[in-house]
């Protein structure tokens, strides 16, 4: 939250600055708006009133909307597409571990950048289906181009967008690959291989603990591409009301998404380490 | 991943289209007419609010809230009689009243309202009956009527006449025009629903605004048939939309010129000898090439404008002439690159990064002056910082840009030496005059002859480089019908649009 | 006229399936009839043949749509100079309310008339050319100055009053030199053997539908023209296809067809069907510039019917690619820029980044 209020102040411009009346209205929306305030100050009683559940309104993007109104609508899509994102990247990324071509590809992938990824992907298949559809193959599709709602097809789009470009389908299968390896040449695995024939289900619980910590590790680059992915994909979402935030320089709603973003990496963690104490009973720790 | 898609397509039902849908870069975050500031706002109070007076399909003045008016003989004051069947959304009437709060609330300076200077003229308005509104002006006026345009608000939608961005009306925009406020949506389109209760007949039930930040994405849109509108076709789309027989193009008049302009505030460009060498080293036909069709223009009015003065010429192309400039300058070439002071020559220009093309006219210009011996860095600035750094603080060497008019050409704002506008600080007691003659002159021969002097003078100081305008089209598919758009408003004809 | 065009005996048809007979019909002027291709009807004209009495054909058409837009312009001048009460002066002299007044009228030339002598000296070479006693071009040469200067003793300014009979003039003169061609199909708007157009569909009493009606015919044709050119290309040689490329014989064909139909729509008092015919016409891909499909007579049409439906300013934007090649059409340039100017003078401007 501090960051990105201090890098929005440092940006060039403020909030009234994106009004076309500036001057005229630069004294009577300074104080409205907090902006005569030294930054110190400022970011001071914002963390205040943050902590108690306080994250003021947005001054320009949706001008007096509560930004926990605003977050509540957007952070859940998002919250949704980065959950789903993380899911493809661990189901694949295990099927991928035992191909090298295909992980290889997955890290070729991963190392173009979202926007690349996201306008590709859009073009390419509204092209290919406006095709079918202009020869009469099939009916135009409710997703197709810019649909009136949110449509599961887009949502997947969108998902596995996410999932290849922020890396997390490479990351996920190559700590599946390095780890597997390991595991496979364990003592305690070829023992079971030994006792009970099939040793699946013993790799597959050994190895979601370095996956989790590996997904966990990647939440921040998997919400940093949902900003390029939503906003190029025209979906509404935290990521796109960022991008106006930012745009608009329009702080307390900025702060906001910063705040929800901390807190779901937070979360991520915790998750991660849940996970370990559950499955490793070497991390319960003693007493 | 196509085989897991095609499956869920052919499954799919086909997706038929409700009503109009049409694409702005931007949604408009506001819906007040008194805060309008962008053209994306401006359409969209065109569609939910009425003005006492508005432009009928030959673009003169007709009444529209008002049923009639009368000025009084010393032209001082007039008064103006509303719609006795003029009813809000919500189902009040349109009241005096209304048009006095509006007035009032774009006076107040608590409003700060971006549109006060449209009642500037207006000294006081008051109620004298439910329908009859009393306007006295400041000076007398002889036409106040093509001046009562701004949207009229419900008093009843406010607490008092200081009016906030933020107060509720935002949420749920009361108009009294042929179209209604539905909803903001999630994906921050706005849909807008037919008043079945205005005046005259509306033809579309139903108007989507989609917010499509990619101009380009936009044509591909509505060649899929996922829009039935788009406001502007970029040049390049023109091609590819005239080809296709299920589009229509629709040309109209923007008055738009783009620039390079010259920070007179900051040396060297104060120089006049370095503005106009500067400008002879720039091919102004090789920027345009890519970007599209368009006129060359040699001063600040489009070239099918009354006040063009065609005896003006476009500087010419000529690196030894302006070699010549720059070296009278005290600019000397050493080697391949200009000098000042024994220093290289660099610039920076800064552009709107939403402007389309810049990036593309940016890099030929930086070419063009690298190739001439002078370094240009390129600056792209988003909303607020091409506010703090153009508007407020001046702090660029050349800019470019473009500004939009409307039919009355008005710009005196852009080149007086007061002017809220000029921004690249040209000053000239000459050019003042003219325009302070053109703006108060009511013989059109006289103001056409005071611009035209205008053009030319500008063009001799050369305070900027004057690139060209750019042919505008808006597209619509086949199936809108009875379309006429307006050249500013784009949708004041829409309630005659038929949608088959 | 035709409904529906027999596409396969038109002329281009018959030039690109058979090239050689295209190479036979230009032989005799052949640099006359790339002119008159691509709409160029001066170079047409000084060529000779064929190709000059084609061009002067077009002249003399193009000239008298023009004047039916400087008629209307006049009127519309003078009754809003009149409404606004400003001073009576030379306009009001030389037009009312129905336009120009006759060049002949008498009190035209009244010695209280200031500038009389220039006034009268205009008139006369107006006559002279009328008669074939003087040449067109003489006229011309005045066009892009105006005609009469009129100070106006209340502000110390003048007033620049154009020549509202040069278009008038110039039609009849070009009527007047009129020579038949033997071949006057090649590179016309005839789109079938018969020598018709397309028909313009029913009038529809109300303008906006008369437009769209007019758009409809103009889609219905394009599905013919699409298949045609489809088939035609299909069809012929390489010097066949290499013409039909080149020459855009189908577009510059179609919109020559179109113009047709918007001169006979606006002769028919159909305005709004008119800008609708010469807006599909247009070739947006250089929408300036006088070319094989962009012919002066569509700006013509284009200007005439915005005038008619009341857009003048937007008037201004089709008059303006043709007034550098047609000196004369100054004359109504500033005409229709006075009358843009005093509609909006009382109106407060606007402008946007």
């Amino acid at each position: 939250m501090v960051l990105v209020q201090c890098l929005l102040a440092l940006a060039p411009g403020d909030a009234i600055d994106t009004l076309p009346n500036a001057d005229e209205l630069r004294p009577l929306l300074e104080a409205e708006w907090g902006l005569d305030e030294p930054l110190p100050a400022r970011l001071s009683r914002a963390l205040g009133r943050a902590l108690g559940g306080e994250l003021g309104h947005s001054l320009t993007v949706r001008p007096g909307s509560p930004v926990r109104d605003l977050l509540g609508h957007a952070g859940g899509d998002s919250l949704l597409r980065v959950a789903a994102a993380a899911g493809i990247a661990v189901v694949l990324g295990f099927s991928l571990s035992r191909h090298a071509t295909m992980r290889r590809g997955a890290e070729l992938l991963s190392a173009l950048p979202a926007v690349v990824l996201a306008l590709v992907a859009v073009h390419g298949i509204n092209a290919g289906t406006f095709a079918c559809v202009e020869r009469g193959w099939i009916a135009r599709p409710a997703w197709f181009a810019l649909p009136a709602e949110d449509h599961p097809v887009r949502m997947l789009l969108a998902v596995a967008i996410l999932a290849v470009s922020s890396g997390n389908l490479a990351q996920v299968a190559a700590t599946a690959r390095a780890d597997l390896d390991a595991l496979r040449a364990a003592p305690f695995v070829e023992a079971e291989r030994a006792r009970a024939g099939g040793v699946s289900s013993l790799l597959a619980r050994h190895l979601l603990v370095p996956v989790t910590r590996a997904l966990a590790g990647q939440v921040a680059v998997l919400l940093g591409s949902l900003v390029v992915v939503e906003h190029g994909l025209g979906l509404g979402g935290a990521g796109a009301l960022l991008f106006h935030a930012v745009r608009l320089r329009d702080w307390p709603l900025a702060a906001g998404l910063a705040a929800l973003a901390g807190a779901t990496v937070a979360a991520a963690r915790l998750a991660a380490e849940l996970v370990e104490v559950l499955i490793d009973p070497r991390a319960r720790g003693t007493g | 991943m196509l085989r897991l898609l095609l499956p869920l397509a052919l499954l799919a039902a086909p997706a038929g289209a409700a009503g109009l849908r049409y694409a702005e870069d931007q949604a408009p975050p506001i819906l007040n007419p008194i805060f309008g500031s962008t053209m994306p706002e401006a359409r969209a109070n065109e569609l939910i609010f009425e003005s006492l007076f508005t432009d009928n399909l030959e673009l003169a003045t007709t009444p529209a809230l008002a049923e009639s008016f009368e000025v009084s003989p010393d032209r001082a004051g007039m008064t103006v009689t509303l719609r006795s069947d003029a009813i809000w959304h919500d189902g009040k009437p349109v009241t005096a009243d209304d048009v006095v709060f509006t007035i009032q609330a774009m006076k107040d300076k608590g409003t700060a309202s971006t549109e006060a200077g449209r009642v500037a003229w207006i000294a006081e308005a008051t109620a004298t009956d439910a329908r009859t509104v009393a306007i006295r002006f400041v000076r007398p006026e002889s036409r106040p009527e093509e001046k009562l345009f701004f949207k009229i608000l419900p008093r009843h939608g406010f607490s008092s006449t200081v009016v906030k961005r933020t107060d509720p009306f935002k949420n749920r925009p009361i108009g009294s025009g042929p179209y209604m406020f539905s909803s903001f949506n999630e994906d921050n389109s706005i849909t807008f629903q037919k008043n079945g209760s205005w005046r005259d007949s509306v033809g579309i039930g139903e108007l989507t605004m989609r917010e499509v930040a990619d101009k380009n994405y936009q044509a591909k849109l509505i060649l899929y048939e996922s829009l039935e509108a788009l406001v502007r076709v970029l040049p390049r789309d023109l091609a590819m939309l005239q080809n296709n027989r299920k589009v229509e193009l629709y040309p109209y008049q923007t008055n738009s010129w783009w620039y390079i302009g010259f920070n007179e505030a900051r040396a060297p460009f104060d120089k006049t000898a370095v503005r106009q060498g500067l400008a002879q080293l720039v091919d102004v036909g090789n920027l345009l090439a890519p970007v599209g069709t368009g006129d060359l223009l040699s001063g600040p009015f489009v070239k099918s404008s009354p006040y063009y003065n065609h005896d003006v010429r476009p500087p010419p192309n000529d690196a030894r002439a302006a070699g010549d400039l720059l070296t009278s300058a005290g600019w000397a070439k050493n080697g391949e690159y200009w000098t000042r002071d024994g220093h290289a020559v660099a610039m920076t220009l800064v552009a709107h990064q939403a402007l389309e093309s810049a990036q593309e006219i940016a890099v030929n210009l930086q070419s063009q002056l690298q190739t001439a011996g002078i370094k240009l860095n390129v600056d792209f600035l988003d909303d607020a910082a091409w506010r703090q750094r153009v508007w407020r603080d001046r702090d660029f060497d050349l800019v470019l840009s473009q500004w939009t008019f409307d039919r009355n050409e008005d710009i005196r704002e852009q080149f007086h030496s007061l002017g809220s506008r000029n921004f690249v600080g040209y000053r000239s007691p000459e050019v003042d005059l003219l325009l302070d003659k053109a703006r108060d002159s009511l013989d059109p021969f006289a103001r056409k002859t005071a611009l035209r002097q205008v053009h030319a003078k500008v063009a001799a100081d050369q305070p900027m480089v004057f690139l060209w305008t750019l042919d505008s089209y808006a597209a619509l598919s086949v199936r809108v019908k009875n379309v006429v758009v307006h050249p500013f408003y784009f949708f004041t004809f829409a309630p005659q649009w038929q949608l088959k | 006229m035709a409904e529906k065009p027999e596409l396969a005996h038109s002329w281009v048809a018959e030039v690109v399936n058979r090239p050689e007979r295209f190479t036979e019909r230009v032989a005799a002027h052949r640099e006359g009839w790339v002119a008159f291709q691509r709409n160029d009807w001066p170079a047409a004209r000084a060529a000779g043949g064929d190709p000059a009495a084609r061009a002067g054909a077009e002249l003399a058409r193009f000239y008298a749509v023009l004047d039916r837009a400087n008629d209307l312009a006049w009127s519309r001048l003078v009754t809003r100079w009149s409404a606004r009460g400003l001073a009576p002066g030379l306009l009001q002299r030389l037009a009312d309310a129905s336009g120009p007044v006759p060049i002949d009228s008498p009190g035209l030339l009244g010695s209280d008339v200031p500038g009389a002598d220039a006034l009268g000296s205009r008139v006369a070479l107006h006559q002279q050319v009328r008669a074939g006693q003087a040449p067109a071009a003489a006229l011309v040469e005045l066009a892009t100055r105006p005609m009469l200067v009129e100070p106006v003793a209340e502000t110390g300014q003048s007033r620049e009053i154009e020549d509202p009979w040069m278009l008038e003039t110039l039609a009849m003169a070009e009527r007047a030199a009129l020579a038949p061609a033997t071949d006057d199909t090649l590179f016309s708007g005839r789109l079938d053997g018969s020598g018709g157009f397309p028909a313009l569909p029913a009038p529809v009493n109300d303008a906006l539908a008369d437009g769209d009606a007019c758009r409809a015919k103009v889609r219905a044709i394009d599905a013919e023209l699409d298949a045609w050119r489809t088939a035609l290309a299909g069809g012929a040689g390489p010097d066949g296809r290499a013409l039909l490329d080149d020459l855009r014989l189908v577009d510059s064909t179609r919109a020559r067809a179109l113009v047709d139909m918007a001169v006979a729509a606006l002769e028919a008092q159909r305005p709004a069907c008119a800008l609708a015919l010469g807006q599909l016409a247009l070739d947006h891909e250089s929408p300036r510039a006088i070319g094989p499909v962009n012919s002066p007579t569509l700006f013509a049409v284009v200007a005439t019917a915005q005038l008619y439906t009341g857009r003048t300013r937007e008037a201004l934007d089709a008059i303006e690619p043709i007034r550098a090649t047609y000196p004369a059409v100054a004359a109504l340039d500033e005409t229709v820029n006075t009358l843009v100017v005093l509609e909006g003078i009382d109106r407060r401007g606007d402008s946007r980044e």
